[in-house]
């Protein structure tokens, strides 16, 4: 300990607050934010255990642990666990890839522990549907509505199509998430492919609907700038409905991504003239995001909670889209693939625009009809 | 103690010890042995009734427990306001605990306020192969530049920090030096002790060895300068309980750790007094204050009126007749108010049972709050209490009900099975498993987004969460007429 008199208790100034809440604000702030390559700062992804736990839960009467190897192993030596009780398992370190590649080691240990030593001589004739990583139970319920209308027997399980289909009998395909009508079309079509039936009379009207809804209601997206934030997945899939909707993804923001995501995002944004103007973040954060807002706005972002305080900061609404939401009630309920997924988002979209402006604008603006 | 509590209707020693040795006789004998000494029917009269705590959880159950990193992260460090928490490790650990403990901070957020953030180092591969020290010294300067009004960084490491051998006390020594602040290294890999327990004793020797005492308060001492030491703000707990603290004309210089300041945390040592609420999560430096510097500290309950008025009695005996004529004058103030409170809820909650299993503290403070509103306190279980705690908490229990530690999963729903409580309260991974089994449940660590549940204020709210949480209409709609 120093000899020199104890420092005095300094309090932080209302004027300093206000000159730093001005700066953070500034082009400057931004340069010196996105220079940072240590300090990651309100993350955009988890780690591994959790997407691996997310599958175990999805497999009924199946209990996820941690430090499996070792533990199943004593447990088994000690006659505690019947040698033939299933213990699956899979190595999903905390500190590479994110809780997506933990989701589909997971999934992908599960179904070779199971199908080990049962290779299937034929295609048995159903179809599995792998939807990846995704805390909406509503979205898998729509999965499995979908093949019903067509009349396919199959189960729900994970995207890990591309490794899996070296050791499993049958076709497989990968499809974007399918979010808006051109991918729910792509998955449609896919499953038409595949079981040799026709798109159901059912899911045709329910486009029919779908698109209705949208030129109906385009006026209130059109060219209305978002910032998405999310997984891989989501943001094709949403971008992909923001393009057909005329509407222009300004900041995608992807934290953990490969090249491929971002060719595939970039080859999207091209394909359509709303996406002209848009940047792709890969490897970057919320208080990246943060930085965006406030120097480049933007009329919404897309998210999950994590994205409130940007959005708060910005002033600018959060379209709770993803995993997980944690402040509002019922949201991984309601689909957002599919036909009727793309009704619901655009409803959620166009009213909170809609909600924004009755909430704000002057009387002599407050109208009737909007 | 002198008045024990009356035997609780329905509840006997018999009985309870029956239901503990049936639901022991699911174990193997190995975690039978182990599990057998946590459990215990409540016996106040006898001295000799001792659970056993602190020790680690058997393997393969599914346990409550939080890591030592939880409890530096989320209890101690975290809820300080103005210093950057740097999660130090893998991403995971701070993106799990991001703004799900509830310690609420005022201030701007991102300027002089950083509670509300997640930092981490977000361990990759290449840091785990060759050491995270420089990627730590690099992002203390990142932090010091976009965060200027930051007053220090708390630096927590996490499992694999201690598992590669990191030196973060060299790096944060480096970095406090150059930014001139305090950067605190604390090493509360979650490996370390059997629960959060660990890393609140951790962090509160961080606390000693680098924060207290190296500043003083500006302006004059004054007789009623004190400290309140272990409430983190949930819901906003502190606020609650500093305005009463001040109405009763006590002047709270630092806050530990809720919504708190880290200058005013250092110069705690110039106060008169430690008003302790959290015993377990701090007991540390309030026997460290007084052994060192002389500062007396005296435990409170800011539970439900009853406990409010003994605690307020109690503290102001450690002050002159000014304080004594205050406190008198507030109870007086807020008794017809609290009254108004008990004839609205409590014919509704008369004799209704509760099952509490939390963490170090509210097993036993919460009772007196429930007991307010007519219920009975039949079960208390701590996740990460030690002896001491539990010597608490017998007397305040009736003869027959059920004292318990570090429950598994399956014991809660066995025990919950027989003793029918008309409430379970404990915390997000019980939730579900009893309330969607059609049993009233609330977060009792989190308050279950409500809150403050402290002092005369926080006890309305609690009141009325209770009274809905048992008597929500939409428990009625759980049987199906088909
Ligand atoms: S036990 Fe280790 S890895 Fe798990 S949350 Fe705690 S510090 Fe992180």
């Amino acid at each position: 300990m120093s000899e020199c008199a104890v420092k005095k208790v300094t309090e932080i100034t209302t004027d300093e607050v206000e000159e730093i809440s001005k700066w953070i604000d500034t082009e400057e702030y931004k340069e010196k934010n996105f220079a940072r390559t240590a300090l990651v700062i309100n993350p955009a992804h988890a780690c591994q255990p959790l997407g691996a736990q997310m599958v175990a839960y999805g497999f009924e009467e199946t209990l996820p642990f941690v430090d499996l190897n070792a533990f199943t192993k004593n447990a088994k030596n000690d006659g505690l666990i019947p040698e033939d009780f299933p213990t699956p398992y899979a190595n999903t370190p905390s500190f590479t890839g994110t809780h997506i590649h933990g989701y589909d080691a997971m999934l992908k240990s599960i179904l070779a522990y199971l199908s080990e030593g049962k290779k299937a001589e034929t295609d048995n004739g159903k179809i599995n549907i792998i939807p990846g990583f995704d805390g909406n139970v509503g979205n898998l319920r729509e999965y499995k509505r979908i093949l019903s209308a067509f009349g396919i027997e199959g189960t729900v399980l994970a995207d890990i199509s591309d490794t899996l289909d070296k050791e499993f009998v049958g076709e497989a395909a990968t499809l974007s998430l399918p979010i808006g009508v051109k991918k729910t079309d792509e998955l449609l079509l896919k499953l038409s492919e595949l079981s040799g039936k026709p798109v159901p009379a059912e899911l045709v009207a329910e486009r029919g609907h779908a698109v209705d809804a949208m030129t109906d209601a385009h006026q209130y997206l059109h060219n209305k700038k978002f910032a998405l934030f999310g997984d891989p997945d989501y943001l094709l899939g949403l971008v992909s409905f923001l393009l057909e909707m005329g509407a222009r993804p300004w900041h995608v923001l992807c934290s953990r991504a490969t090249k491929k995501f971002t060719k595939e995002m970039q080859a999207l944004l091209d394909s359509n003239p709303y996406g002209a103007g848009c940047t792709v973040y890969v490897n970057k954060d919320l208080w990246h995001m943060r930085s965006l807002l406030v120097t480049d706005p933007v009329d919404m972002m897309i998210g999950d909670t994590h994205g409130k305080f940007a959005a708060r900061a910005a002033g600018i609404p959060l379209l709770r889209v993803g995993f997980p939401i944690i402040d509002r009630v019922n949201l991984h309920r309601t689909p957002i693939v599919g036909y009727t997924g793309a009704i619901s988002l655009l409803t959620q979209i166009a009213n909170k625009f809609l909600d924004i402006k009755d909430d704000t604008c002057e009387d002599r603006f407050f109208e009737m009809m909007r | 103690m002198s008045d024990l509590k009356k035997p609780a209707e329905g509840y006997s020693m018999e009985d309870t010890s029956q239901m503990l040795e049936d639901t022991l006789s699911i174990y193997t004998d190995k975690a039978r042995a182990k599990r057998e000494p946590h459990m215990s029917a409540n016996d106040p009269d006898d001295s000799g009734c001792a659970i056993r705590s602190n020790r680690k959880t058997v393997p393969g159950v599914m346990s409550a427990r939080g890591c030592a990193y939880a409890g530096a992260k989320g209890v101690v460090w975290g809820p300080i306001r103005d210093m950057v928490h740097v999660s130090h490790g893998p991403v995971g650990c701070g993106f799990y605990s991001w703004g799900t403990r509830r310690n609420l901070t005022s201030g701007t957020v991102g300027v002089d306020n950083f509670s509300p953030m997640m930092f981490t180092s977000d361990f990759q591969e290449h840091d785990i192969v060759y050491g995270g020290d420089r990627k730590l010294e690099k992002l203390c300067d990142e932090a010091h530049e976009l965060f200027p009004l930051a007053k220090g960084i708390s630096i927590l490491s996490e499992c694999p920090v201690g598992l590669i051998g990191d030196d973060i006390n060299a790096s944060a020594k480096q970095a406090s030096a150059k930014l001139n602040m305090p950067v605190v290294p604390c090493n509360c890999e979650g490996f370390r002790g059997v629960s959060q327990s660990l890393g609140h004793h951790i962090s509160n020797d961080t606390i000693r060895d680098y924060i207290i005492g190296t500043r003083e308060f500006d302006g004059p001492e004054s007789p009623y300068d004190i400290a309140l030491i272990g409430d983190y703000n949930i819901g906003g707990d502190i606020w609650a309980a500093v305005k009463v603290l001040e109405e009763i004309g006590l002047n709270v210089k630092a806050q530990w750790t809720g919504d708190g300041q880290i200058e005013h945390i250092a110069a705690t040592h110039k106060v008169k007094l430690n008003l302790i609420h959290c015993y377990r999560s701090m007991n540390y430096m309030c026997k460290v204050m007084e052994e060192k510097y002389g500062i007396p500290w005296l435990e409170f309950n800011f539970f439900g009126p009853t406990k409010i008025k003994e605690s307020l009695r109690a503290i102001g005996e450690c002050f002159d007749d000014t304080i004594k004529a205050n406190v008198e004058k507030v109870i007086a103030r807020y008794d017809a108010e609290m009254q108004a409170v008990i004839d609205e809820y409590r014919p509704r909650l008369e004799g209704k049972k509760v099952m509490v299993f939390v963490g170090g503290l509210r097993p036993r403070h919460t009772i007196g709050a429930y007991e307010d509103l007519g219920m009975e306190v039949v079960a208390a279980g701590y996740e990460f209490a030690h002896t001491d705690d539990y010597d608490r908490t017998y007397p305040e229990m009736a003869k027959g009900t059920l004292v318990f530690d570090d429950a598994s999963e399956i014991e809660l729903e066995k025990w919950v099975e027989h003793m029918k409580p008309d409430l379970v309260a404990s915390g997000i991974k019980e939730k579900y498993v009893f309330q969607k089994s059609g049993i009233p449940f609330r977060q009792m660590h989190s308050w279950d987004y409500s809150g403050p549940y402290h002092a005369y204020e926080g006890f309305e709210i609690f009141a009325r969460d209770i009274d809905m949480a048992i008597n929500s209409p939409t428990w009625g709609l759980v049987k199906s007429p088909f």
